[in-house]
């Protein structure tokens, strides 16, 4: 799935629009949790897009380090202008939309996209 | 003995939650670039997994300095056989190591959580991920943690033999001229595919690449992806052109009267891992 696609699924609004627009993104994780989402997709995986209401500047570190080519905030949230600069200097695509992520996840399934792959023993 | 390629220490501070990341960042940064460097002779996608298994350990640990302690240090040695990294901190210690280690528990504080740390997954996540991993902690002082990544355990962790070996087992007919050289490489896995976008895109490089095809292109793409030997099936007979530019490239293409089926077969039988 492409991110314009994503953009039209889930009526969202660009933040930051540096980065790979021709990424194919395959599966979704949605957390607020970054240590949760630094365990799931710990591995190397196809492009992952990361759903989740963190708006401070972890969430751009986070996803630079599992590279992570776009994140989509949820619930319309205001984001730290710092968070933007940051992701405009590590080429990581900001989006935002106005539905909650049980909604956003829920439009994006439907369209296709799949969960990030889960194979985790505690 | 190991050589040390590049040292990198970085303070952390606690409660410095705004920079939190940044060491991590910038460790990622240093490594991709040192593993970059032709004298490495890194392959382009192992690297990129053993750097992001470091980031994501390194981060896990800076975090914890930053939750946890008052003051600490990450840093990071790049050996030429693995990536080791020590974090370690002036803080409250961890009064049960055990309980630290199991998934969900955490004493973070109200604001770490608030930012999306303090899940209580972070040892637990290091402990996953790295190849080796060692934690010492007295309460009420301070924590030690060491972990490696090694470079070559991305690998099928098969068995390693070189091209001399695979064209003895497989009874190959060699086409290409070669110098002994090319005979000591080593390989340790293959890929079976006849179109070439799939291999630019999938294959490992280094890798021994099986296909029907014998055209001037195939050549191209195994140097783009440094494979050693191309194995054509089927008896198929490259042109004297495709074998020139093998030869210039040092690449040796080996002719098997067997199909792709059976020489992946065969093959996988040799590089499988031996119990």
């Amino acid at each position: 799935m492409k991110v314009v696609e994503i953009i039209k699924i889930v009526d969202a609004v660009v933040l930051q629009e540096e980065g790979n627009w021709d990424v194919n993104i395959k599966y979704g994780f949605a957390a607020d949790l970054l240590s949760d989402t630094l365990f799931v997709i710990s591995r190397e995986e196809e492009p992952v897009l990361l759903i989740t209401g963190v708006t401070n500047p972890s969430v751009v570190k986070t996803a630079k380090i599992l590279d992570i080519p776009v994140v989509l905030i949820a619930r319309g949230k205001p984001i730290e202008a710092s968070t933007i600069e940051l992701a405009k200097k590590e080429n990581i695509i900001l989006l935002r939309t106005k539905y909650i992520v049980f909604v956003t996840c829920g439009l994006l399934y439907e369209a296709g996209l799949k969960g990030a792959p889960w194979k985790i023993q505690y | 003995m190991e050589d040390t390629i590049l040292v990198l220490e970085f303070p952390i501070f606690g409660e410095d939650f705004d920079h939190l990341g940044d060491a991590t960042l910038r460790i990622r940064e240093s490594l991709l670039k040192a593993l970059n460097t032709p004298i490495l002779n890194a392959s382009k996608s192992r690297e990129k997994e053993i750097v992001r298994k470091s980031g994501i350990c390194l981060y896990e640990a800076e975090a914890n300095i930053v939750i946890h302690a008052k003051f600490g240090f990450i840093k990071t040695i790049l050996y030429k056989q693995k990536i080791v990294s020590i974090a370690k901190d002036i803080g409250p210690g961890i009064k049960n190591l055990i309980l630290a280690l199991k998934p969900g528990y955490s004493t973070a504080s109200e604001k770490a959580r608030m930012l999306g740390f303090g899940a209580g997954m972070g040892l637990k996540n290091i402990e996953k991920i790295s190849d080796f991993f060692f934690l010492i902690s007295t309460f009420g002082k301070g924590t030690y943690l060491l972990f490696e990544v090694w470079r070559n355990n991305t690998t099928l962790g098969g068995v390693k033999m070189k091209i001399r070996k695979l064209i003895e087992e497989l009874k190959l007919e060699v086409l290409t001229n070669f110098t002994e050289k090319d005979l000591d490489k080593i390989v340790e896995e293959a890929y079976t595919c006849d179109l070439l976008s799939n291999v630019l895109s999938k294959a490992e490089e280094e890798t021994t690449w099986i296909t029907v095809q014998s055209n001037i292109n195939v050549v191209g793409v195994a140097t783009i992806k440094r494979i050693p030997i191309i194995i054509v099936t089927e008896s198929n007979t490259p042109e004297e052109e495709t074998l020139k530019k093998a030869e210039l490239n040092s690449i040796i293409i080996a002719r098997t009267k067997l199909s792709s089926f059976e020489i992946s077969g065969q093959l996988y039988n040799l590089l499988k891992k031996q119990n």
